[in-house]
């Protein structure tokens, strides 16, 4: 599925600050340049397993379509440094994200460090590694 | 009055003496730090320390993620097996769902790679035992062993993804050499080869209580016209001696891949 950039989705202009990920994956899907989404979705899933957190969440598009997203996330151990936990996010939370969008242009990203919000409130997702 | 002033200072001067002299778990323990990477930093202050012992959690501090920066020419075999590689790391990386580094499914790192902690946040821990020193590596939850007992290396092994090895010291440096590795696994995540005729010598040195010296060598005349000659690897020991449970799980992996990894590569087919 091609990415549909349309309303609820702003691209944002400025410098990324996404996460350096030591992701043993790498990082080559993703966008490298200045560029960075922020989109707007309620969680379906949160997975919290290593060496990946990740979170399913579902975006609506400007004409009411769901678009199933998926946000890659650093380690547990990170996040746990961060304050987080397995049940940080739960299903049916309302969340904003930033994330830097990967190059096939699928609803696929990596978020970056800013913060996440959900359910109206800012939560930081941590430190670069 | 002046009977407890002193007895304060007397206990004041034993509590530091006593932290001065901790063993070296509590010099791990002291850092405090919640976490690793930046924030698992050693401590500061050196203190007496044993050089040959090398136990402890070992986090890596700068360096490239493989041998040096340039490797040996590659024989034609070498040569071959390097072009079949698709790293996502590196000059030649490619989207995630395209290569095939043998660490997206999960399989065993090997030999050196483990020891270049590519996955910065992941440590190794050296524990020594009677006749061996065990090697923990926090990625994948593996271990290796290396003899200390005196046997010599076995002659014409089945190979190992993390080969046979035995230790001795050679003065303040103990000296690991090994042989018998397995093929599949790759060097390092830049997709350089590993051939089964290779030998690896490991030269270890703990400079002070916080500081590992590591130099290595190999020798795969199959894969490489010439032994390739780490730079000095410098490895510091980690503020957090625990040592995670990070097993890489084939069947989360391969859901990952599905949900993430492939789809933002692009890839929808796969199943």
């Amino acid at each position: 599925m091609r990415l549909p950039f349309k309303a609820g989705i702003a691209v944002m202009g400025f410098l990324s600050l996404a996460a350096t990920l030591a992701a043993h994956h790498g990082t080559s899907n993703y966008e490298t340049t200045a560029k960075t989404i922020t989109v707007n979705g309620v969680v379906t899933e949160f997975v919290w397993s290593n060496p990946h957190v990740y979170v399913l969440f579902d975006v609506k598009d400007d004409q009411g379509k769901v678009v199933h997203w998926a946000g890659e996330m650093n380690s547990p151990s990170v996040l746990r440094n961060a304050g987080w936990s397995k049940t940080t996010l739960k299903t049916g939370d309302q969340i904003t994200v930033t994330l830097r969008p990967n190059k096939a242009g699928t609803p696929v990203g990596l978020l970056s460090r800013a913060n996440m919000i959900v359910n109206g409130k800012p939560l930081a997702i941590g430190p670069e590694q | 009055m002046r009977r407890s002033t002193l007895s304060s200072l007397l206990a004041a001067a034993l509590l530091a003496a006593s932290l001065a002299w901790a063993p070296l778990s509590s010099g791990q323990e002291k850092g405090k730090a919640k976490g690793k990477g930046k924030a698992d930093a050693a401590p500061a202050v050196s203190v007496p320390h044993d050089p040959h012992d090398l136990s402890g959690v070992w986090r890596r501090s700068g360096g490239v993620l493989t041998m040096s920066a340039t490797p040996p020419a590659f024989t034609p075999w070498g040569k071959a097996k390097f072009d079949a590689t698709k790293p996502v790391y590196g000059p030649r990386a490619v989207q995630g769902g395209f290569g095939n580094d043998p660490m997206s499914t999960c399989d065993p790192l090997g030999m050196p790679r483990n020891l270049f902690l590519e996955v910065s946040i992941y440590n190794f821990e050296l524990v020594p035992a009677a006749n061996r020193v065990y090697q923990f590596f926090e990625w994948a939850h593996s271990y290796r062993i290396i003899w200390t007992d005196g046997r010599p290396l076995p002659k014409d092994p089945d190979p190992r993804w993390m080969g046979y090895s035995v230790g001795a010291w050679e003065g303040d440096t103990f000296v690991v050499h090994s042989l018998g590795f397995d093929e599949r696994t790759w060097l390092d995540h830049f997709g350089n080869p590993v051939s089964d005729d290779m030998t690896l010598e490991e030269r270890y040195r703990r400079l002070d209580r916080d500081t590992l010296e590591l130099k290595m060598v190999i020798n795969a005349p199959k894969a490489y016209t010439q032994p390739w000659v780490s730079e000095t690897k410098t490895l510091k020991l980690a503020a957090k001696p625990d040592m995670e449970e990070i097993f890489c799980v084939p069947t989360e992996e391969q859901r990952f891949n599905k949900l993430v990894r492939d789809p933002g590569s692009g890839i929808t087919s796969k199943q």
